[in-house]
């Protein structure tokens, strides 16, 4: 397919988008049982309708396409964003339902940033919401962050080859396995060993800062859900502010930044390759970004006096940056004292920070890590091949699960990528700035929705205007699909029209 | 113009005499630098959880803009009866106390160190009737969907077997 797509093309990506809606639809069940535990019968109705909704337009989808046909990397591509798309409108239909939103826009808004792990929020009054539907937010981030194409790879796409090309179209290249339907149960064994483990350790936490049993196991496997996935939400208003607790936000920061590694680099330290820890360019990457960007928000913060002490200084400097640096968005400031009281040097810090993001193949957004290492690595062997004589030939070598050689190919995807987010970034910007918007705070709002990062300058609320919504859950969608599936997308839709 | 000028004059006068004028959460966090350190009073719906460490407990009070952490000894904060959640809107508390910018003792959280707390609205519990048209609709969309699913699956048998017929 490419140039005119026939009704096999769109059969495809129907099927395939019908059978992720199906599995959406699965989700519900989880928010479902948690409204009929604690007795929300209104929660749980809400959610019926949700599954019905879901099941039957996906099961229709699936049955209008189902075809002989086998996918190739377009069909791939354009299925992943398509599905991205529609399953955000169906996911959002018990948010609609819960009277929590001021429009179903909103609902949509959320949903998208919560599949895209960013973490931003419109909701209503959320320290009222019911068990069932905070359930549903955060399984909306925990399984964004592994990807919704890899749950319908896991349960319902049998076909091995085309399974592949959807796993690509979802930003997801790194294949543990040679089968693409391993790699994804391996992926979801990972994040699901780590959600057990996750939960008793921020269960016990919420119990000895105060929470009731129950409370405290309900918000320790919330917070872990969106922790690991990177996503940021969290089940009260104030975010981790909530907790008054350092327990709290260290193993946060702990999930988080497990949570935002190369889902390959797991799997090698869970086979045995600890070294790659030290060894993986992507680690070396953030720990050196994170060190400088650190002590670059930490100077600022102390330029203008804004926190008393060493220890409050790191403590709040430290968890934004390295939240904003995983792309996870969790804060323990209100969004207005960055506006109000941060300044331009760790406003600065933070906007890199939260560009650069996490590892590739992770839960997390933004550059990644790998490409960082690529270009860096990139400009050492130009810089290397200007200082030597002409006929010298240069070898630029990099570790990345083995031991890689520096290639022209990779340099020019990652420059692209990153050419991409900047560009998307850059025009986030201008689009925050026409909504009325200051420049430091539209430019602060559009590296947390480029980056799927979640931390607000004050930008996003209910009040903003629809086209800056509109704006930002476009931008949430390309940023986490990597613009590629989202680019096959606009061609396969441009190609539509160009036919009749 | 001036009976509105009168108006306000006398519901400023009407104002317990020698308290502060209240804040609202969005006014101490805008004016953060300005109102640091001072006395000030602050009345929201106690939320979420109560949460006790050592002979002071934290408390997190929403005046329906934002959320404030209320840092308030024990014994200075009258039994609640219920906290704002799902099922219960929470007491409404006026506080008086020290407003922090940057708490210097909790790790520069912004907070009100309470020294009173007086109970102004008791909260109670909330409601949430099941919709008996939405319930049907459910069960209608259930059945859709099994029809759908049946519909899809026989296809794919359709074309599997085809698949099958040309291959042979």
């Amino acid at each position: 397919m490419i140039g005119r797509p026939r009704a096999d093309d769109f059969r495809l990506v129907l099927s395939y988008t019908g059978k992720v809606t199906v599995g959406v639809g699965f989700l519900m069940v989880l928010p479902l049982a948690t409204a009929l535990c604690f007795a929300e019968w209104a929660v749980a109705v809400d959610f019926l309708v949700g599954l019905g909704t879901a099941w039957t337009i996906g099961c229709g989808l699936a049955w209008l396409g189902a075809t002989r046909a086998r996918p190739n990397w377009t069909h791939g591509m354009v299925t992943a964003g398509v599905s991205w798309l529609f399953v955000m409108a169906v996911a959002a239909l018990p948010y609609w339902l819960s009277g929590h939103y001021l429009g179903h826009l909103d609902c949509m808004f959320d949903v998208m940033s919560g599949f895209t792990t960013t973490g931003l929020t419109l909701i209503q009054d959320l320290d009222h919401v019911s068990n069932g539907l905070n359930m549903w937010r955060h399984v909306l981030t925990f399984v964004g962050g592994q990807g919704i194409i890899v749950l319908a790879l896991t349960f319902l796409v049998k076909d091995a080859a085309g399974g592949y090309k959807l796993y690509v179209g979802e930003a997801k290249d790194e294949r543990l396995f040679p089968s693409v339907f391993h790699t994804a149960k391996v992926i979801w064994k990972i994040s699901l060993v780590y959600l057990v483990a996750g939960t008793i350790a921020l269960w016990g936490a919420g119990l000895a800062i105060g929470l009731d049993p129950v409370r405290a196991f309900l918000h320790g496997l919330w917070i872990y859900m969106a922790a690991w996935s990177t996503g940021g939400f969290a089940p009260m208003s104030q975010n981790i502010l909530y907790y008054h607790s350092a327990l709290y936000e260290v193993l946060t920061v702990v999930f988080f930044v497990v949570g935002s590694f190369n889902f390959a680099l797991h799997h090698a330290v869970w086979t045995g390759n600890r070294k790659e820890v030290f060894r993986n360019i992507e680690t070396a990457s953030f720990a050196a970004s994170l060190t400088a960007l650190t002590v670059l928000a930490c100077w600022g913060l102390m330029l203008l006096h804004v926190y008393p002490g060493a220890f409050a200084l790191f403590r709040k400097g430290f968890y934004q940056l390295i939240s904003g640096h995983t792309t996870t968005g969790y804060m323990t400031v209100y969004a207005r004292q960055f506006a109000l009281e941060w300044g331009d040097i760790a406003l600065g810090a933070l906007i890199v920070a939260m560009l650069l993001g996490g590892s590739a193949c992770s839960t997390a957004g933004g550059f990644k890590g790998l490409r960082i290492g690529i270009l860096f690595h990139a400009v050492v062997q130009e810089t290397r091949r200007l200082l030597k004589p002409g006929s010298a030939v240069f070898v630029q070598r990099f570790h990345y699960l083995e031991d890689r050689t520096l290639g022209e190919q990779q340099v020019r995807s990652a420059a692209l990528i990153v050419i991409l987010y900047v560009l998307t970034f850059a025009l986030t910007t201008l689009a925050g700035t026409l909504s009325g918007f200051p420049m430091t705070e539209s430019a602060f709002e559009a590296a947390s929705v480029t980056g799927n990062v979640g931390l607000s300058i004050g930008v996003t609320t209910a009040a903003m205007p629809d086209a800056l919504k509109t704006t930002y859950i476009l931008v949430m969608w390309a940023g986490r699909l990597e613009f590629m599936a989202v680019l096959a997308t606009v061609g396969f839709l441009l190609s539509t029209v160009k036919r009749r | 113009m001036r009976k509105i000028l009168t108006l306000t004059s006398a519901l400023l006068l009407a104002l317990p005499g020698g308290a502060q004028a209240q804040s609202s959460s969005t006014e101490l966090i805008e004016g953060a630098s300005r109102m640091d350190g001072r006395t000030v009073e602050f009345r929201g719906e106690a939320i979420g959880d109560l949460m006790p460490r050592g002979d002071h407990v934290w408390l997190n009070v929403s005046d329906g803009q934002n959320t404030l952490g209320v840092w308030i000894a024990s014994d200075a904060l009258p039994p609640l009866r219920h906290v704002g959640r799902y099922d219960a809107r929470g007491d409404v508390l006026d506080f008086q106390g020290v407003f922090h910018r940057a708490c210097p003792e909790h790790g520069g959280d912004m907070d009100l160190h309470a020294e009173t707390a007086t109970i102004v609205t008791p909260g109670a519990s909330t409601t949430h009737d099941v919709d008996w048209i939405r319930l049907a609709v459910a069960a209608l969309l259930l059945l859709a969907s099994l029809g759908a699913w049946a519909g899809w699956k026989r296809r794919e048998r359709r074309l599997l077997a085809t698949n099958g017929a040309d291959r042979s």
